[in-house]
């Protein structure tokens, strides 16, 4: 059986490896004008 | 499963800043994640700390640095993979995912009408192996991946399971391109714990059933096993968190490890 990228059953201790790794890289640059334009006021009218 | 923290909503309790308050109050979500319950507040307590003006949502490095106040070392990871997503939170990492809504804005999983960019808490990720009818928004008997999901802006809905493919898709579409972007908390599983507060350890997590096995030593460094939800704890402020974690008390091997249950407020991470 074949899974989407990102899919699939889990190893769990390649994750604590891989997980070490991708917070190991060098810090890039946050992305600009995105969290702060957030503002859910304006699409309340749902409970 | 992971120590789960209670939900959290940006409306709870309602400020002036609530409606951009998504990455505040999922950075909450992530300190209460990575102190086992230890630390447990507020949207407008993150946003208190971050200094950041009323008029605006919080950058992702104001939300690092408001919970390094509270004693938690979140990371910023931008640009990551799917499968670098499903690895960390594998882990034991917990991840408050960056999306664009409208992406879920026509699925069961949005957030209300909402179609800007948004922060989420993903507790976990999970394979669901078909045969039985799943829990997420595709509910299908088909083999797919899964996500466990708190959205603050509709905390009334509760933790979600959303399917994998939605989840990237949201998450690529905020990034642009493949980039998925998120904030992580240190991981909670399988790590090592020192002791700093006098407590007791017990065979199950909880002080209602089970029985005493003896009291930690301030200073000990244990390792650690799974945490979990269990019974009530008292934290140090007073209020009450469910949070505990397992350590190993004694034995120099996997084989000779004898476990032991301990509050997870007694702890932080050594």
């Amino acid at each position: 059986m074949s899974f989407d990228p990102g899919e699939g059953p889990v190893d769990e201790e390649a994750a604590k490896g891989r997980a070490k790794d991708i917070l190991a890289r060098p810090p890039k640059k946050e992305p600009p004008g995105k969290a702060e334009d957030t503002d859910l006021d304006k699409h309340q009218e749902e409970p | 499963m992971s120590f789960r923290p209670k939900q959290l909503g940006q409306y709870e309790p309602v400020t002036s800043t609530s409606a951009k308050d998504c990455v505040p109050t999922v950075t909450a979500q992530l300190v209460n994640r990575a102190t086992v319950d230890g630390v447990r507040v507020s949207h407008a307590k993150v946003r208190a700390l971050s200094g950041a003006p009323a008029t605006r949502g919080l950058y992702i490095s104001e939300a690092i640095a408001a919970a390094a106040k509270l004693g938690v070392k979140i990371t910023g990871a931008y640009g990551i993979s799917r499968n670098d997503l499903k690895a960390l939170l594998e882990a034991g990492h917990g991840v408050g995912l960056l999306i664009n809504c409208a992406i879920t804005r026509y699925t069961s999983r949005r957030t209300n009408s909402y179609v800007g960019p948004h922060c989420v808490y993903v507790q976990a990720y999970s394979w669901w192996p078909g045969g039985e009818r799943c829990a997420c928004e595709l509910a299908t008997t088909t083999a797919h991946g899964e996500y466990s999901i708190e959205d603050p802006g509709t905390t009334a809905a509760g933790y979600l399971q959303w399917s994998a493919s939605l989840v990237y898709r949201a998450a690529e579409s905020y990034g642009g391109g493949a980039a998925i972007y998120a904030l992580v908390s240190p991981d909670t599983e399988i790590r090592p714990w020192k002791v700093v507060d006098r407590a007791e350890i017990r065979t199950e997590p909880t002080y209602s059933t089970g029985s005493r096995i003896k009291y930690s030593t301030v200073g000990a460094i244990h390792k650690g096993g799974r945490t979990q939800n269990g019974g009530r704890t008292k934290r140090a402020d007073g209020t009450y968190g469910n949070g505990w974690t397992h350590i190993v008390i004694s034995g120099t091997t996997p084989d000779t490890y004898k476990w032991g249950w301990i509050r997870g407020n007694a702890l932080v991470q050594a």
